[in-house]
């Protein structure tokens, strides 16, 4: 398993889409703290922090940015192998389909991880930039490390939600309905993001759990952690059935 | 036990309710180059994938090495080297780190495996060109190493001499006879180049609108075929006593439609039309017989429409 996830990684080797989510893992915390300073100059009275960093990248990176650019990620990790046909080149060599969709999802995973913990350092960095000019609170190691933890979490809460565009993917063989979805699923991330049925809504409910304010609502932390899970789990399944009995036709 | 390495019983494969490939019965014996052929979409890719596993068939079962009760191991593709259609490959990275990714998969290589294929197929492994930038015959000639890279004992290989220049085709005929030769590779080739085929083949299956036709050792096929020159004249009865009296030529046939086929002393027939005329026979038309794959094969299939 250890070979064909290090071919996943091979095979994206000077793909833009590793430019792509490596500039998105970093303009997240670079806008948000710009409007931080922002904020901070037209009322002195809120001074910057690394804490208050940290929850305005997680609000933004958890329903907006993660999504929407490591849903791209997933889906191009699949649809390439049909619109390059490489699935009958690499399906000639003795490893089974599951083994190649596993590799899919734990690059998928990895790759999450690694924009989580880019979009860590970068908030990390900036914050100590920042300080080297303005009053920034709460720079220490205790809070780096917590906030990694978060940035952790976040990631495995993500990849969760994103493992049904690997089985859009796979299904539509392409990348139009996927990034339909795609479009649709941060389009009611914003609009739910407010309201009660956020806590239902799986790709809300993944930075509500994070956050904590899903159990701020009383009873709801089970029924959105199911739902998240449920999400997950369907995705896996489903690309699962779906791959087993797929004829290679191009 | 027989002594193929593809046997196929009753292959099938229906998309839609539209029968692909028709209860196939291939037989492709051990150490020896099978040819498939057929016009387009008559089904022979489609067969290829099934032999690979890449196509499920809808009835029918694949035999290979033997090996009837097992289906399709994976551990037969150790034991397979394949081309299917156009060569595909990672188009951001070049031909060494794209066979990189096959040998790994693969999990077994030696070190050199990668640099002699792309050695064996005249590519340069230490070009940095990657595979989007690729012609069309450096990517038949990559596909072509994908598939010899770990010295499998079976070939298929789908078209293979697509985009090749003359060189090409040439150094890759000899390649493909010295690997079954030399090394007992067994290969199983698509083409369209018919007269190619000849010069390659032990034996052809040929097949139309998803049936097979026909299977044949090409040696046999020849020794029942024989090339001959055919003269459409006026006169068939006085030119067959032209044959006989002056050239002294015995084995002809007259044939309908005014016309007279000769099989010996083909090489004659400038000279003989020139004594046809002499003696006041008009002829029509001379003309020699086509390749004999080309001829056999047409006979099978049908000449209407373009292909």
């Amino acid at each position: 398993m250890a070979d064909i996830v290090y071919c996943e990684w091979l095979k994206l080797r000077r793909s833009k889409i590793i430019l792509i989510g490596f500039l998105g893992s970093f303009i997240v915390p670079f806008l948000v703290t710009v409007n931080d300073i922002r904020i901070y100059h037209s009322n002195t009275a809120m001074p910057l922090s690394l804490g208050g960093i940290y929850e305005d990248t997680i609000m933004f990176l958890m329903l907006l940015f993660g999504p929407l650019i490591l849903a791209v990620v997933a889906v191009y990790l699949v649809s390439r192998e049909y619109t390059e046909k490489t699935w009958k080149t690499v399906f000639a060599v003795p490893v089974g389909r599951m083994q190649f969709l596993a590799g899919k999802f734990i690059i998928l995973f990895i790759l999450v991880l690694l924009f989580m913990v880019l979009s860590w350092v970068d908030i990390l960095a900036i914050s100590i930039i920042c300080s080297l000019f303005l009053n920034v609170l709460q720079i220490n190691v205790m809070s780096a490390v917590y906030i990694l933890a978060q940035m952790i979490k976040g990631g495995i809460l993500l990849f969760a939600t994103l493992t049904p565009f690997i089985y859009l993917a796979l299904r539509a063989k392409g990348t139009l309905m996927p990034f339909i979805a795609i479009a649709v699923v941060s389009l009611l991330n914003v609009v739910l993001s407010g309201s009660q049925a956020a806590g239902i809504y799986p790709w809300t409910a993944a930075y509500l759990l994070l956050t904590g304010r899903l159990a701020q609502d009383k009873g709801h932390v089970l029924p959105g952690a199911l739902i998240i899970l449920f999400v997950a789990m369907f995705g896996i399944c489903a690309s699962i059935v779906r791959f087993q009995k797929e004829d290679i036709a191009g | 036990m027989d002594n193929y390495v593809i046997k196929t019983e009753n292959l099938t494969k229906k998309y839609h309710g539209q029968i692909a490939v028709d209860n196939i019965n291939l037989h492709v014996p051990k150490g020896k180059i099978y040819a498939l052929l057929g016009r387009n979409g008559a089904g022979k890719t489609t067969t290829m994938k099934m032999l690979l596993n890449l196509l499920r068939p809808s009835a029918g079962k694949v035999i290979l090495f033997g090996e009837k009760d097992s289906g399709f191991g994976k551990r037969n593709y150790h034991r397979i080297g394949s081309m299917i259609e156009a060569p595909a490959f990672y188009e951001n990275l070049t031909a060494k780190e794209n066979l990189e990714i096959l040998a790994r998969l693969r999990g077994r290589h030696r070190q050199d495996t990668i640099e002699n294929a792309l050695f064996v197929v005249n590519l340069d492994w230490k070009s940095k060109k990657l595979f989007r930038e690729y012609s069309l015959g450096m990517k038949q000639r990559l596909g072509l190493a994908a598939a010899i890279m770990h010295e499998p004992e079976l070939l298929i290989l789908d078209e293979p001499m697509n985009g090749l220049d003359p060189i090409g085709i040439c150094e890759t005929r000899k390649y493909l006879l010295q690997l079954c030769r030399e090394k007992g590779t067994t290969i199983l080739i698509s083409s369209h180049v018919l007269n190619e085929i000849e010069q390659l083949a032990d034996v052809i299956g040929v097949i139309h609108k998803g049936a097979l036709l026909e299977e044949t050792n090409l040696q046999e096929l020849y020794r029942h075929r024989r090339n001959y020159a055919e003269f459409e004249v006026s006169e068939v009865n006085k030119a067959a006593l032209i044959l006989e009296r002056m050239f002294s030529i015995s084995d002809y046939a007259i044939m309908g439609g005014n016309k007279i086929r000769l099989y010996e002393k083909i090489d004659k027939r400038a000279a003989i039309n020139s004594s046809f005329v002499k003696e006041g026979i008009a002829v029509e038309k001379v003309s020699v017989s086509a390749g004999k794959l080309e001829e056999y094969f047409t006979e099978l299939v049908g000449g209407e429409g373009i292909g």
